[in-house]
């Protein structure tokens, strides 16, 4: 399938992109087998120059990330002759539960282009050379391609993507922000908490039930969530359950960080996933509390949540004590399915920090 | 149909009968609820704005049959005055619609009305809440793009006085020092439509459609310290106060406090269910009515502007923009 307003292929990319005659060939292909370390050498070196405190990304990390991703992995480059990797455009994959259906979805992710090659670069330059055969090979109809395309781009990505890669605004992005002592998580009802350490298969019937009432909801088994929370490389999730008689109320999972704040910013309370079953509010209630008791283990002052605004939880989270704030992030897309436009994700999509890379 | 046969140009006086027609024949053909526009009504929005007219036609065998209209405001914006204009009641008679290649009649009528209004030197930025088919056509052929999907605060009105508190009282109309108060406001805003006695009088006084009214708290020596405009009637729900204009000093609370009981008073005076109100996110008063009950709530609404100087995008103008319900033909 072929995407809106793409241009034919190069033949010699390398040509059009650059006015310097000592540009060498340059290949844009997919991902192979083998290009993992160049790949993070031009990660480490490309974010190292924005960032003078970025630790660099370990091999462990970047496999995790991509390859060991039960959903998949989405990865284009531009290379040299000498393997090095000038140029990438990838996303996340998700399996996504679509209106009843299976479907994908992608959160673009890690693009970079390595400065030393920006100089003389005529427009659009890498970012969308990359980007447009990675819209051709991976976006379009469910179930096997990815119906939607989304991400929190930086301006200077957003600037670029709404030019060449049709990516438009789906939500001003806001996010719900509770100082501990003003919570009021309200009555369990007799529901308890369960921490453990991995999700167990029957979060699946949760994830089902939860999904209900809404269009798209990234999937949430047991398979998808251990590889998010449990076996991240240095990820330092806590996970907890609340069970009733008939399988799985809630789910939610805490971690720490800064998700919205400057470099040396204080970490907060981050809920990074949330899962309950459509107007439980007992299993709700005795979550929110297993939230702040953590986050007050943990040494944090407050806790953070993301919603979509058109989620209930939006309006329970409030009354509890949560108060919206602004953010610097928006979140954009682009559908592949002219069914499922940007208006229909803002009203149908459900989502929480847990499916972005914010946490 | 060739687009040679259509005559598209500003308005001209003398047009606003043929307009009219066209206005009244568009939507009350989509609209049972809807009650055909007057004159009177048309002179107050496109006669009387003190900040100018803007409308462009195309004719068809002498009568109207498209508008791409918007009323302009003026601005403070990065320390000087300019223009917003707000793109209101376009319309393309369904009998045109199909006539002409893409793109139809609205964007034909719509290219003119950008190149002779927005620029650098014009106004800066045209925005509107468009409708979903507007907003299809608006992106793909106007560089129509989203400032932000806009929320909304709201609450009940909840038990408590139906009076209005000490020290609120109710304005007739709007004097000089309309302009004091937006000036010790404006300060903090990279961008606002200047509140000044011509404008307010203009938008809520001499409003032909609706009835509002003008809450104020003024110190002892009789100086406006803030003000809000409220309106009673259907909007996103029924029966619901709607906070269209709120005006008070960022570092001043305390006038805030008062002025929202004062709003809360009246809602419960005229039997509102709800009460709504509309603020950028980043304004202090947008935590401040959280504070006092209010939640946040999303709507079916989203900005959208084209901005005609390079610095004024949307990521700035979400971030600068100050902007009220009173901003929009919205209540």
């Amino acid at each position: 399938m072929h995407s809106r307003h793409f241009p034919p292929p190069l033949a010699h990319p390398h040509r059009a992109l650059t006015t310097r005659p000592d540009f060498p060939p340059l290949t844009i292909r997919e991902y192979r087998a083998g290009d993992e370390a160049a790949i993070l050498e031009t990660f480490n070196e490309v974010f190292r120059q924005v960032d003078p405190g970025f630790e660099g990304r370990t091999m462990e990390e970047w496999r995790w990330r991509y390859l060991e991703n039960p959903s998949g992995w989405r990865i284009w480059l531009a290379t040299a002759p000498d393997g090095s990797v000038v140029s990438q455009y990838a996303g996340v994959a998700q399996r996504v539960l679509l209106e009843g259906s299976p479907a994908h979805f992608s959160q673009a992710v890690d693009s970079m282009t390595d400065p030393a090659w920006r100089r003389g670069l005529k427009k659009p330059g890498f970012f969308v050379l990359t980007g447009y055969p990675y819209a051709e090979n991976y976006g379009g109809p469910p179930p096997d391609k990815d119906t939607i395309m989304w991400g929190l781009p930086i301006p200077s990505a957003w600037r670029i993507g709404k030019t060449y890669l049709d990516y438009e605004l789906i939500r001003t992005q806001l996010k719900l922000v509770c100082p501990l002592e003003n919570l009021d998580a309200g009555g369990a009802g007799g529901a308890e908490v369960e921490e453990v350490e991995c999700f167990p298969e029957e979060i699946l019937d949760l994830f089902q039930r939860a999904a209900e009432p809404w269009g798209a909801m990234a999937v949430r088994d047991a398979e998808q969530l251990n590889w998010r929370f449990v076996q991240r490389p240095g990820g330092n999730y806590k996970i907890a359950l609340v069970r009733g008689a008939d399988g799985l109320r809630g789910m939610a999972v805490y971690g720490s960080g800064v998700f919205d704040g400057d470099a040396g910013a204080e970490p907060e309370g981050l809920v990074c996933d949330w899962l309950v079953r459509p107007g439980d509010d007992g299993a709700s209630a005795a979550l929110l509390a297993w939230l702040a008791e953590v986050a007050r283990a943990d040494g944090r002052e407050c806790l953070t949540a993301l919603f979509p605004d058109t989620a209930p939880d939006w309006i329970a989270f409030q009354e509890a004590g949560f108060r919206v704030h602004p953010t610097r992030y928006f979140l954009v897309g682009r559908n592949y399915v002219n069914r499922y436009r940007m208006r229909w994700l803002y009203q149908n999509w459900y989502y929480t920090l847990g499916d972005t890379d914010l946490c | 149909m060739d687009a040679h046969a259509y005559e598209i140009r500003a308005f001209r006086d003398g047009d606003e009968n043929s307009l009219l027609r066209a206005f009244n024949r568009v939507f009350g053909a989509s609209d049972a609820a809807f009650r055909p526009r007057t004159l009177e009504e048309w002179n107050w929005e496109f006669r009387a704005n003190p900040a100018g007219r803007r409308v462009f036609l195309a004719l068809f065998e002498g009568e109207v049959v498209a508008q791409y209209a918007a009323l302009p405001a003026r601005v403070w914006i990065d320390g000087r005055e300019s223009t917003f204009a707000q793109i209101i009641d376009s319309l393309v008679d369904p009998a045109h619609r199909s006539g002409l290649k893409r793109p139809g009649l609205f964007v034909r009528t719509a290219w003119p009305f950008f190149d002779a209004y927005g620029g650098p030197e014009k106004d800066l930025v045209h925005y509107g809440w468009p409708v979903a088919s507007a907003w299809r056509i608006g992106k793909t052929f106007l560089d129509y793009e989203i400032v932000r999907t806009q929320t909304l605060l709201g609450r009940e009105p909840g038990p408590g006085p139906a009076e209005l508190p000490g020290g609120v009282e109710v304005l007739e109309r709007f004097d000089h020092q309309a302009r004091w108060l937006y000036d010790r406001c404006a300060g903090e805003w990279g961008a606002s439509a200047i509140r000044d006695e011509d404008f307010l009088n203009w938008r809520f006084v001499n409003n032909p459609h609706h009835d509002y009214t003008i809450l104020a708290v003024k110190d002892d020596e009789g100086i406006v310290r803030g003000h809000a405009v409220y309106r009673f009637g259907d909007w996103v729900m029924p029966g619901m106060g709607i906070v269209c204009d709120w005006l008070v000093p960022p570092d001043e609370p305390e006038i805030g406090a008062l002025l929202t009981e004062g709003v809360l008073a009246q809602a419960r005076s005229d039997g509102a269910r709800s009460v709504a109100a509309l603020f950028p996110e980043w304004s202090p008063w947008f935590q401040r009515f959280q504070d006092a009950g209010w939640l946040v709530r999303p709507s079916e609404y989203f900005m959208v502007a084209r901005n005609f100087d390079r610095r004024f995008d949307m990521l700035w103008l979400r971030d600068h923009w100050w902007y009220q319900l009173a901003d929009t033909d919205l209540v």
